[in-house]
């Protein structure tokens, strides 16, 4: 079992002057794609074409050294995965102290994304490269850490080295091995990552400062919108004698676990509405139920759930220049860019029409 | 020709095998008969399973591509890390008019709940599970499809075995055992008039000596 160091590479600047930083990070926003640059694009003729339109922005180093490999979409979906790990990193290596404690506690969600990934190869014991192909190193993990974690060989190793990091993450973890080991039930570690997870950014998130209500805020509505579709995918499943209970993250904004079990318990989409529509989820829901009555797809309204997280995070860019919103509306832009883009070249080199790729590009 | 000896057994003989060939023929057709109708519901169903098959495919080909747009790849490859599993199916034999055919059943159905899948639904999306979902329906349509193809190309390789058998019979067999009748027919015919012949003359003989014995007293 390897209890290997893990030594932090911050080297941005302290305090809590957001000039120097929101000045850098507007400048990367201004070089966000443009709407009607996704409008061409969805017209090119092919995959080539995609390419050679993306050469010409922000994205053409990381699509030289991949391409090298070949001239698939799969290749280039790889090359927005590095720009955008490139770009994330770079934020956080620019921002002060204090905002990048607030983003890397938003970001954690891809530390435990990538924690997941790290327990699943290890649980399915897959080869070190096949789950380091997997990662997506912008929290507060690097691709070394990751790696190192890769390196355990078995989760129970993982979990000791987590706690010799001291890293918040261990401690779920540790709490429901033994359940694991006994059971060798995945979904108890994923579940017990979440939860903690959620929890623990609500608390790291409770300062009365602008910023950490801001971030608050902020991460209440991702919880709220993954405790909502649960609730609808609860709504069409049979959960056998599961108490629904168990899925609820705690940390979220408006939805409260009684909230959540009662509109669990709803027998319909309508139900569902009629508990909802005094909250700031019920327009959206109410906009695309029908939708959702025509496709049967609990996917529609994580779509639009999605849509309404993009759009609060657009409004936090907009806010204070001096604040962390800034950051916190760039980062999920930039994310937000990559998403529509691998939508394009997916839609392009599948031959999808152009009308469809336009309905799946989120805001 | 095969040598036949012509003989009024050996006639008796073929007309016996004539007699067993051509019942032997109308078995055959009547299997025939009821292999094709057997088919012609078994073709109707590996239709139906074909286009439910293609359908599915289609269907989940595309959620796949959604899901990798819109989660990316990493998040599908993710996710299908907890996903792997494995599918249990019985292999056992029936008799469809005497044909054997095998019989594949699934042991536990491949399409599993969003909360047996391995992972936690509030980790992945619901257009990744959806995704897998599909993808696991494609499974189960597959296990039926083998199923009712396999049954398809055996009771297929019958009708084929049958019909050759049918043909043979009709075509070969029947026909030259009633040119060996004709033949014998033919044989017997003549060696009957030679006889006839033989006994014209050699009475014609008698009655010749008996003139010259009564001119000679």
């Amino acid at each position: 079992m390897s209890t290997a160091t893990r030594e932090s590479t911050r080297k941005g600047p302290g305090g809590k002057d957001y000039g120097y930083g929101n000045a850098r990070v507007r400048g990367m926003r201004s070089r966000l794609l443009k709407p009607a640059f996704f409008e061409d694009l969805m017209h090119a003729k092919d995959i080539g074409a995609v390419i050679q339109t993306l050469m010409d922005t922000e994205y053409s180093s990381e699509l030289e050294e991949r391409l090298l490999q070949g001239r698939t979409a799969n290749n280039v979906d790889e090359a927005l995965r590095d720009n955008m790990v490139h770009t994330f990193n770079k934020v956080l290596s620019v921002i002060n102290d204090e905002a990048y404690e607030l983003v890397t506690t938003l970001l954690g969600r891809w530390d435990v994304f990538n924690i997941k990934t790290i327990v699943r190869g290890l649980h399915m014991h897959l080869a070190e490269e096949e789950i380091t192909e997997g990662l997506v190193p912008v929290g507060q993990l690097s691709y070394i850490d990751l790696e190192e974690l890769t390196r355990q060989g078995d989760i129970k190793a993982l979990v000791d080295t987590l706690s010799t990091w001291d890293l918040p993450f261990g401690v779920p973890l540790r709490e429901v091995l033994p359940q694991y080991l006994e059971n060798e039930d995945l979904s108890l570690l994923e579940l017990a990552l979440d939860k903690y997870y959620s929890e623990w950014a609500a608390k790291e998130l409770k300062g009365r400062g602008h910023n950490e209500q801001l971030s608050r805020r902020f991460l209440g509505i991702q919880v709220d919108t993954i405790n909502l579709v649960t609730c609808l995918r609860l709504l069409n499943s049979d959960i056998g004698d599961q108490d629904p209970k168990r899925f609820y993250l705690p940390g979220g904004l408006r939805v409260t676990e009684q909230l959540f079990l009662d509109l669990a318990a709803k027998s319909d989409v309508d139900e569902v509405y009629d508990r909802l529509k005094k909250t700031p989820y019920g327009r959206t829901v109410e906009e695309v139920a029908v939708k959702y009555i025509e496709s049967g797809s609990v996917a529609v309204f994580e779509r639009a759930l999605e849509d309404y997280l993009m759009r609060k995070a657009f409004a936090a860019g907009q806010g204070d220049p001096l604040g962390v919103g800034i950051v916190i509306g760039y980062l999920w832009a930039k994310a937000n860019e990559v998403t529509n883009l691998r939508i394009v070249v997916k839609g392009v080199s599948v031959g999808m029409p152009v009308d469809r790729m336009r309905e799946e590009l989120i805001v | 020709m095969e040598e036949v000896r012509p003989t009024r057994s050996e006639l008796l003989e073929r007309k016996q095998q004539i007699t067993l060939a051509e019942q032997g023929m109308d078995l055959l057709k009547q299997k025939r008969d009821a292999l094709l109708i057997e088919f012609m519901s078994v073709m109707d169903e590996t239709l139906r399973l074909s286009n439910d098959l293609q359908r599915t495919v289609s269907e989940a080909q595309y959620s796949l591509a959604i899901a990798k747009a819109v989660d990316g790849v990493v998040s599908v490859r993710s996710a299908a890390m907890a996903t792997r599993g494995e599918i249990t199916i019985d292999m056992t034999g029936t008799k469809i008019m005497g044909v054997s055919v095998p019989v594949v059943t699934k042991g536990e159905s491949p399409v599993r709940s969003s909360f047996t899948r391995g992972y936690a639904i509030t980790g992945v999306s619901s257009r990744i599970d959806e995704t897998a979902d599909k993808f696991e329906r494609i499974l189960d349509v597959i296990i039926e499809y083998a199923d009712i193809e396999t049954r398809l190309k055996r009771l297929g390789e019958e009708i084929q075995k049958t019909n050759r058998r049918v043909n043979a019979l009709e075509q070969v067999t029947v026909p030259a055992l009633r040119e060996q009748v004709a033949y014998i027919r033919q044989a017997l015919d003549e060696r009957a008039r030679e006889d006839l012949f033989r006994l014209k003359k050699v009475k014609k003989k008698i009655e010749r000596r008996e003139a010259e014995r009564r001119q000679v007293g």
